[in-house]
């Protein structure tokens, strides 16, 4: 991967398999996480990610989560890896999409910084 | 009642009430919780003849002490001690789902695991080695079934009747922590060991775990037993290990709960081996979509409006005549034949039960098709999608997603609204949702609505309706823009999230099981509370007030004999008539209409029938809630008749039914402009309903009261306005006053009562300064 970074879940990408680092917030907040199977150290999918709306996870493998902005945003990950749709055929296509998605999450945190 | 009970207990959407029917049958009981809102569902299994009652925990992810539901489902095993607690679990979503059967494991009860949807499991790929899962879990015995087709349920009965005979055939296995966990969790139960008091109560690992997850309920309990000197131990274990691994106890616990499912899992649970776009997955695309999912959401709620608005019409027509024509006319016999004709006791039975009861029993109908629908959402698993859409809206007053779906449900009725307020988890967020899910016009509203379109705005009476729910939701976005900002101004906003259980086809039992549940509880309302306000409210229509109270052929008042404006219930409509005189309608039959409409808002129309158009006649049945239609007093047809006219009426009432669900399709392609689709007539031309002799005594009544025509049609818009936002009926409030407790229920009637004056007062005085009136 291009840069192992921490940086928010809210920044990650459809198709991207993240690990989950550090859960900020209250007691409350990350044991009803860790209830819906959203605890440190496991790896989700993000399904669905427009930066306005919900996030939607594949977490455990086989649970759907949708997940607001802002709790998204107390979450910090590591890229895992990243994969393109599941319905396009795999080969050819990946490269590029895997680097025009580095590029993208490079810019989006020279972007942050400078805030 | 056997001595045996077992538990089931699960998280939400993994089909835990299918395994409850098929485990029980028809035997069930739905009651409460003691003391708490949340449903308790008890029933009897018959398990090789031992009858075995079963309780069906409410469904959970955990067993913190976060929500009322986790409470009362550890409680329940703590205390009750069930002889095995039946884990239902979701095939296709095993390792999350195995993080409460970790739990239940703890708190060492005998457990089953039901590995339920196992069919779907199959369908994604998944394969699932249930005797490996017994084995890695300690033996404890793991049943594949299938409850929405019934499979498995024999497999299951075994095995419960196996366990209670032989509890230690299901004696839990140990979940291991490990360093640096293990060995303060087994200081700690040293300690609850050797104290009497805590060892009968709790199981000592259970509760040093519980201790070390900083558990608020289990620290209250302690301290309220004087437990003071092994709190302040864990305390200290606590530091240790924080300060030992920089993480909190609880993210410590959780983590190697989760790691601890990662390792059964990984022998028994067998994957495709690349991630799966799952059914589900696809349709999420277009129905969560950016873009498609709000247009989609509303195209839905247009249908479930549609559906319960007018495909219930034809069964609202068809209680209404039965309970005002033929029910009414059976007790006219029934007291004419005891000699009772026109005594009280005939008035009381007629106008003020059958009357009473009958117009709330009307709207029966509609509840049942708005539960219909909404069961049917639910089931599908599209309702945690409709909240996902919505976040973006709700935001902006400061809810979440999750708020919307009360105030859909508001629509239909503000009593299932504020029901539906249990789905959100943040205490602040559910009253504020209950509150302005209120000035979502109900359908109660809609016929006042009508009627004064129809008297005072002609062909303009649709705009009138119109506005009136686009004003509800405007007053409900900016009370809760307010609201959010004044009154809980420190608060964050809540983190959303939620599960979006797979799609699934929803099976006809599971959704008329949960319309008959919702409605049922609706009729046992209709057949206390209404039933008594209906039978004080025909007291204070009866007894007369005064030295000059006048019966209605002008001779002196007796009981049962007085004019209505006389009667206890006239005079005091007459002295609360002059506040609402500022915004036009200081009339004591305005003034009692709307005292009436507390009842249920669809009364204000009924007092009114009962007092403008009878007036004249004015006999003792001035009854308010009366439903505004003259009754056939007259015995013209018999028995037999009567019965054959309600089966006939039933049918047509049917195939209406089903005409109006067609002509949705047509009603929803019109909106469009510039197409016209024809509607479907299967019986030739509808009924009107006739009221223009109530309409020709309303403008006549508030232009008199205005003083002229067009401040009659201003007084009648604030009236309406008035209607719209005063406070819901009272089984709304009672619904409030239930959830939110008595203080918020007062605030609530003080808001409304408040805001409906104002607005009705500015809509009039200020209409007049711009020249309308």
């Amino acid at each position: 991967m291009c840069d192992r970074h921490l940086m928010p879940l809210s920044m990650a990408a459809p198709g991207d398999t993240v690990e989950l680092v550090e859960i900020r917030g209250g007691r409350r907040f990350r044991q009803r996480l860790a209830d819906l199977g959203l605890n440190t150290g496991t790896s989700v999918r993000v399904i669905q990610n427009d930066h306005t709306g919900p996030l939607i996870l594949a977490v455990k493998h086989d649970a759907r989560l949708a997940l607001g902005q802002g709790a998204a945003h107390r979450i910090q990950i590591l890229p895992i890896h990243h994969t393109s749709k599941q319905d396009e055929p795999p080969g050819r296509g990946i490269q590029h999409e895997q680097f025009n998605h580095c590029a993208r999450r490079q810019s989006q945190c020279r972007q942050k910084h400078h805030l | 009642m056997s001595s045996l009970t077992i538990a089931l207990a699960g998280n939400p959407n993994v089909g835990k009430s299918t395994i409850f029917n098929g485990l029980t049958g028809a035997r069930q009981h739905v009651g409460n919780w003691p003391g708490k809102t949340v449903e308790k569902k008890e029933g009897v299994a018959q398990i090789r003849g031992k009858e075995i009652v079963v309780v069906d925990l409410p469904g959970t992810y955990s067993l913190t002490a976060y929500s009322i539901e986790e409470i009362i489902a550890r409680d329940f095993i703590v205390n009750e001690r069930p002889s095995v607690v039946v884990s239902v679990v979701d095939a296709a979503n095993l390792e999350r789902n195995l993080y409460l059967v970790a739990q239940l494991i703890e708190l060492n009860v005998p457990v089953i695991v039901a590995l339920n949807m196992s069919d779907l499991a199959k369908t994604r790929g998944l394969k699932i080695d249930p005797a490996a899962l017994s084995m890695r879990l300690g033996g404890i015995p793991v049943i594949e079934t299938v409850g929405n087709r019934g499979l498995g349920l024999t497999e299951l009965k075994d095995a419960i009747a196996q366990v209670v005979e032989n509890p230690a055939a299901a004696a839990p296995v140990l979940l291991d922590y490990g360093r640096p966990l293990e060995g303060k969790i087994k200081a700690l139960e040293a300690i609850i060991t050797t104290n009497t008091a805590l060892r009968k109560k709790y199981n000592a690992r259970w509760l040093a775990v519980k201790l070390l997850e900083n558990d608020e309920g289990i620290i209250e309990a302690l301290q309220a037993a004087g437990q003071s000197a092994l709190l302040k131990e864990a305390e200290m274990v606590i530091e240790e290990l924080e300060a030992v691994t920089g993480e909190d106890t609880e993210t410590l616990i959780a983590d190697r709960r989760y790691a601890l499912i990662g390792e059964v899992i990984g022998g028994v649970l067998e994957r495709p081996r690349a991630a799966v776009e799952t059914q589900s997955d696809k349709i999420d695309r277009i129905v969560t979509h950016r873009i498609w999912g709000v247009p989609i959401f509303l195209l839905l709620m247009w249908v479930v409006f549609q559906f319960t608005a007018n495909v219930s019409a034809p069964f609202l027509d068809w209680v209404d005549m039965l309970i005002n024509e033929t029910i009414m006319g059976w007790a006219f016999s029934l007291t004419g034949a005891l000699g009772l004709g026109g005594t009280w006791i005939e008035a009381l039975l007629t106008d003020g039960i059958i009357a009473g009861v009958g117009a709330v029993l009307v709207f029966v109908p509609v509840l049942m098709f708005l539960y219909f629908a909404l069961a049917v959402l639910e089931d599908s698993g599209y309702m945690a999608r409709a909240a996902f859409v919505m976040d973006r809206v709700m935001r902006a007053i400061g809810l979440h997603g999750k708020s919307f779906l009360p105030m859909i449900v508001g629509f239909g009725c503000t009593v299932p609204a504020v029901y539906a307020t249990r789905t959100l988890e943040n205490e602040d967020d559910r009253k504020l949702t209950g509150f302005l899910a209120t000035f979502m016009s109900c359908g109660a509203r809609l016929p006042v609505y009508v009627v004064f379109g129809a008297a005072f705005f002609g062909a303009n009476a649709g705009n009138l309706t119109f506005a009136m729910y686009i004003l509800g939701i405007v007053i409900a976005l900016i009370t809760g823009f307010v609201m959010k900002r004044v009154v809980y101004q420190s608060k964050p906003p809540a983190p959303f999230v939620m599960e979006l259980p797979p799609y699934r086809v929803p099976t006809a039992r599971g959704v008329f099981t949960q319309m008959w549940e919702r409605s049922s509880s609706f009729l046992r309302k209709a057949g206390t509370v209404i039933l008594a306000a209906s039978i004080v409210l025909w007291l204070l229509l009866a007894i007369p007030l005064g030295a000059d109270a006048a019966a209605p052929d002008g001779r002196d008042a007796g009981f049962n004999n007085v004019r209505a404006e006389d009667s206890v219930f006239g005079t005091l409509s007459g002295a609360i008539a002059p506040v609402f005189a500022p915004a036009g309608f200081g009339s004591w039959e305005a003034a009692g209409s709307l005292v009436t409409g507390f009842i249920a808002k669809e009364v204000v129309i009924g007092t009114m029938g009962q007092i403008y158009v009878d007036e004249a006649e004015a006999a003792p049945t001035d009854e308010a809630v009366a439903a505004g239609e003259e009754v056939e007093e007259e015995p013209g047809t018999t028995f037999g008749e009567d019965v054959g006219n309600i089966i006939v009426s039933f049918g047509e009432a049917a195939v209406l039914t089903v005409q109006e669900t067609i002509n949705i399709i047509p009603r929803t392609v019109n909106i469009i402009p510039g197409v016209e689709m024809p509607e479907a007539d299967f019986l030739g031309g509808e009924e009107e309903e006739d009221t223009t002799e109530l309409e020709a005594a309303l403008t006549a009544a508030f232009t008199a009261s205005a003083g002229s025509e067009q401040a009659g049609k201003l007084a009648a818009l604030a009236f309406n306005v008035f209607v719209l936002l005063y406070v819901p009926c009272m089984v709304a409030v009672a619904a409030m006053r239930q959830e939110f407790g008595a203080r918020w229920m007062w605030y609530q009637i003080a808001y409304t009562t408040a805001l409906a004056w104002l607005a009705a007062v500015i809509v009039y005085q200020g209409g007049k300064l711009v020249g309308l009136g």
